[in-house]
Formats: structure tokens, C-alpha cells, sequence
């Protein structure tokens, strides 16, 4: 314990040292690195879980660096991530305390445009819903992801990706993810980290705006390591206004054999109640034949941001078990 | 009805005064754009024109000008486009290159290719081609 708290302290000096308002930085824009088209940045993410049945744990959760960079046809971006740094089980029967510094390659990419085309080159998020695009802690609506993100689809990509933007179609891209390979941070970590253990993923996503709504539909296979061969299809939904945002994202799962995920999926309302203030309730409900698991349950959560970089999140699960309910609470910021 | 008349062109020259011109260089092969084409090329949706990078600029956060143009083109607040480049730096993508002033805008839309810029209506030179107008 004694370590998390150092831990924060010393993120916490960082998050005030970096709020400093000096020019040419802001806090979660990055910072220009010498005098060529290279930017740095950030985030971090400490989190709390109280569940139920017993397991309360403490976790320094996500350190992430990023290096990027554009020019007028290349952009570049390279993500490097440490995941549960420290954690500590302070109640439970795994009651125990970890450190960890592994480094992982997160994002990994080049990217080529034209007009009407972006090719992109290496390992990168899933071009697959709304969530799954921004599914870091400080930019995401609450603490927890949708089961959907994490067991539906892959979640990165290492391969190509082809974005076409049909003339005419505002706001619309055609992807098409093609990966014959191990995920890039296999090569340097003998653990897949926060992503399928795949040597292959073939997708296609339709990307679709119009007004206040936006419309994904993915659909794709991808294989395992170990041979299984999976397909997916995905739909999501986006409303949003000034102050609400309605999003959905559901989809089923299957082999061969038949459904390993007959239905997956989620539906949330963010409300913001005032500046930095949002209120948010999801409905999530999947059944997953693979795990053995199915449930419905609600989440309420509470996100408020001092300054937009910053989020202190709690949150609060209802399952159909009572064991498996919990409280969580993280504190994150991007740099 | 001479007086009224005065009044009407006098009034519609202060007004017309006030209003915003999107400009680019005068010899741009661009000679008109939409509102939602133009907020797609200030958001980095939209980075290419016939094939030719756009290189959009941008005045200091806290000029009146930007901020008429940010309501006006964008129809964003300042909250949510703060929130909307953030989500961008994740992305690796970067906001609208910066110039401190008007006269610099000015300077950077003539002399540099590609770039596209908003001035008071009494700025604009011959040096310049109109696209938009925000009307005020």
C-alpha cells in the first residue's frame, strides 16, 4: 500500500507541474520535441475496485507514452505501455502485492494519405465501433470497458488498414483490416498483452455520419494461436447533442461449430449535468458460450474533470449475482 | 427618401464590415467551399483538394475573430472543441497550425500554398480569393 501511495503522490506532482500554464504546452496536447514534426505525450490511470465477494484491489492500471508525428502524406505513431505497474489485492482469497515494468508496444504505425485513401502500416486499434477507438481511461465514459470490447472482436490490429472516403460521403470511410501475423508485441513479449492472442484478422468496416448520428457496422474473422477460427459482425450507434449522447454497440459471435457469443452488447446515456460534470448509465447484456458466462447488468457512474485531461470516475455495477457487483473508482489523466 | 436610403447603405456597410471571409491564396484552385467542407478542413477531416495538402491556420484561442469562426463554421464550443483535439492527440493528429495575428494570417494565406485562413472583411486583398463569407 505503502508503494501505491507513493505512487500517486508522485503522479499527482507530475499532474501539477504539468498544469503549469507555460507556453507552447497545455495539459494534454502533448509537447513538440525539437524543431521537426515529433510530438510527445501521455496519460496514466490509477484505479479502485471493491467487489462484492470479497476482492479489493489497488492498481497503478495504465503508463503510456506516446511519440507521433505528421507531415503533409505521412503521420506516425508510436505508443509504448506499462500495464498494472503496482498492484495490490488488499482483501481477498489472492490477497497479494506486484510490481511490474514491462513495457509493451501498444500502437505501432505509419500511415500513408491521399485523397481518398489512408494506408496504414502496423499495429493499431481496430477500426470496429465507437469505443474500441478511444478506449483509454481518461477518454473513455467510465472506468470499466463494455464486455463487447474485450471479447468480441480484437481489439489492435497488426497489419494494413485501408480507409477509403467515398466522394460526396461526408464524414463516411470504408476500412478493410487485413493481419496475417502475430500481434506486433509478440515478437518482444512472450504474454500477449491487452489484445486476442490472433496470427490472423480480416475486416471490413462502414463508418457512416449524418447530422447528430453515426452509424459503424464491422464484420471480420480472425484466428487464434492455437487454430480456432472465430467470425464476428458488429452495428453501433451514436447519438449525440450538446449536452446527451446516446451510444449502443452490439454484435454476435461464431465458429464452424456455431454461436460462441449469441448476442453482446451494450447501451449507454451520457448526460452532462455541467462543465465537467457527467452523469452515465449503461445497460450491458451478453451471453458467452466460450467463458461459460452470460449476464445483464446496469452501470451508474459518475465522471467529473476538472480540466477535460483530467478524470476522477466512480462507478457502481449491478449484476443478476450479487458477488460479482462492484464499486469503482480511478483517477487518470492524459499529458 | 434620400435620408432612408443613406441610412439603408450605411447600415449594410457597417454590417457588411464586420463580416468574415474564409480566404486562400489568390492563385488556389479552390474557388468555393460549403460551411460543413470547410469545418471538415479546419477539424483535419478533410487534409486534401484536388489532390493538393490544405494547410488550415488558425488564430489564437483567445481572438474574437476565432472564436466567431469556431461558432459560426465549426459550431463548436470552446469545451467541446478542447475535448475534440485531446481525442485528436490521442489519434496523433494535431490542431491548425497558429499564427499570432492578423496581419500574420494575412501574410501565411498569400505566400503559402494550400493554406486557407479567416480575415475580417476589410483585410481581404486582391492578393486573396474569397470562399465563404460569415455573415455576422
Amino acid at each position: 500500500m505503502k508503494r501505491f501511495i507513493y505512487l500517486f503522490l508522485f503522479f499527482g506532482t507530475l499532474l501539477t507541474l504539468t498544469h503549469a500554464d507555460e507556453d507552447g504546452y497545455h495539459l494534454g496536447h502533448g509537447i513538440k520535441v525539437g524543431n521537426i514534426p515529433l510530438y510527445a505525450g501521455g496519460y496514466f490511470s490509477f484505479e479502485y475496485e471493491n467487489v462484492n465477494d470479497g476482492k479489493e484491489e489497488v492498481k497503478l492500471d495504465d503508463f503510456s507514452l506516446m511519440l507521433y508525428g505528421e507531415t503533409e502524406r505521412f503521420d506516425y505513431m508510436m505508443e509504448l505501455e506499462a500495464n498494472d505497474i503496482y498492484s495490490e489485492v488488499l482483501r481477498g482469497p489472492d490477497k497479494n502485492e506486484s510490481v511490474n515494468f514491462r513495457l509493451h508496444i501498444e500502437r505501432f504505425y505509419v500511415d500513408y494519405k491521399q485523397e481518398q485513401y489512408t494506408l496504414r502500416a502496423g499495429k493499431f486499434n481496430s477500426f470496429i465501433g465507437f469505443w474500441n477507438r478511444i478506449p483509454i481511461n481518461v477518454l473513455r465514459d467510465t472506468t470499466s470497458n463494455p464486455e463487447i470490447v474485450q471479447y468480441l472482436f480484437p481489439h489492435f490490429t497488426s497489419g494494413v488498414n485501408v480507409a477509403y472516403h467515398p466522394e460526396g460521403w461526408d464524414e463516411s470511410v470504408l476500412n478493410v483490416m487485413l493481419q496475417e501475423t502475430k500481434d506486433l508485441d509478440a515478437y518482444v513479449n512472450e504474454a500477449v498483452y491487452n489484445n486476442m492472442d490472433i496470427n490472423r484478422h480480416y475486416g471490413l468496416g462502414l463508418e457512416v455520419t449524418s447530422g447528430l448520428s453515426a452509424y459503424r457496422f464491422n464484420a471480420g474473422t480472425f484466428r487464434l494461436r492455437n487454430g480456432e477460427v472465430r467470425y464476428y459482425a458488429a452495428a453501433a450507434f451514436s447519438y449525440e447533442e450538446s449536452r446527451f449522447t446516446l451510444q449502443g454497440e452490439a454484435g454476435i459471435q461464431f465458429d464452424e461449430d456455431g454461436l460462441t457469443i449469441p448476442y453482446m452488447g451494450y447501451v449507454q446515456g451520457t448526460y452532462s449535468i455541467a462543465d465537467g460534470h457527467e452523469a452515465i448509465a449503461r445497460i450491458e447484456s451478453y451471453e458467452d458460450r466460450v467463458r461459460g458466462k452470460h449476464d445483464t447488468f446496469g452501470v451508474l457512474g459518475y465522471t467529473w474533470r476538472p480540466i477535460y485531461p483530467v478524470a476522477l470516475k466512480g462507478e457502481y455495477q449491478m449484476h443478476r449475482q450479487d458477488g460479482d457487483n462492484r464499486f469503482l473508482f480511478s483517477v487518470s489523466m492524459m499529458f | 427618401m434620400f435620408r432612408i436610403t443613406a441610412l439603408m447603405l450605411l447600415g449594410s456597410i457597417l454590417v457588411r464590415a464586420e463580416n468574415i471571409a474564409v480566404v486562400v491564396g489568390a492563385k488556389s484552385p479552390i474557388e468555393h467551399l460549403e460551411r460543413e467542407q470547410i469545418r471538415a478542413i479546419f477539424l483535419k477531416k478533410q487534409r486534401f483538394f484536388n489532390g493538393r495538402a490544405l494547410k488550415p491556420i488558425n488564430l489564437a484561442p483567445s481572438s474574437p475573430l476565432r472564436k466567431a469562426f469556431e461558432v459560426k463554421v465549426l459550431q463548436m464550443s470552446t469545451e467541446h472543441l478542447e475535448r475534440y483535439w485531446i481525442r485528436e492527440h490521442y489519434h496523433g493528429h494535431r490542431p491548425p497550425y497558429r499564427v499570432e495575428s492578423i496581419p500574420a494570417m494575412a501574410e501565411f494565406v498569400t505566400k503559402v500554398p494550400g493554406a486557407i485562413g479567416y480575415l475580417p472583411e476589410d483585410k481581404v486583398t486582391k492578393k486573396m480569393k474569397v470562399l465563404y463569407w460569415i455573415v455576422l
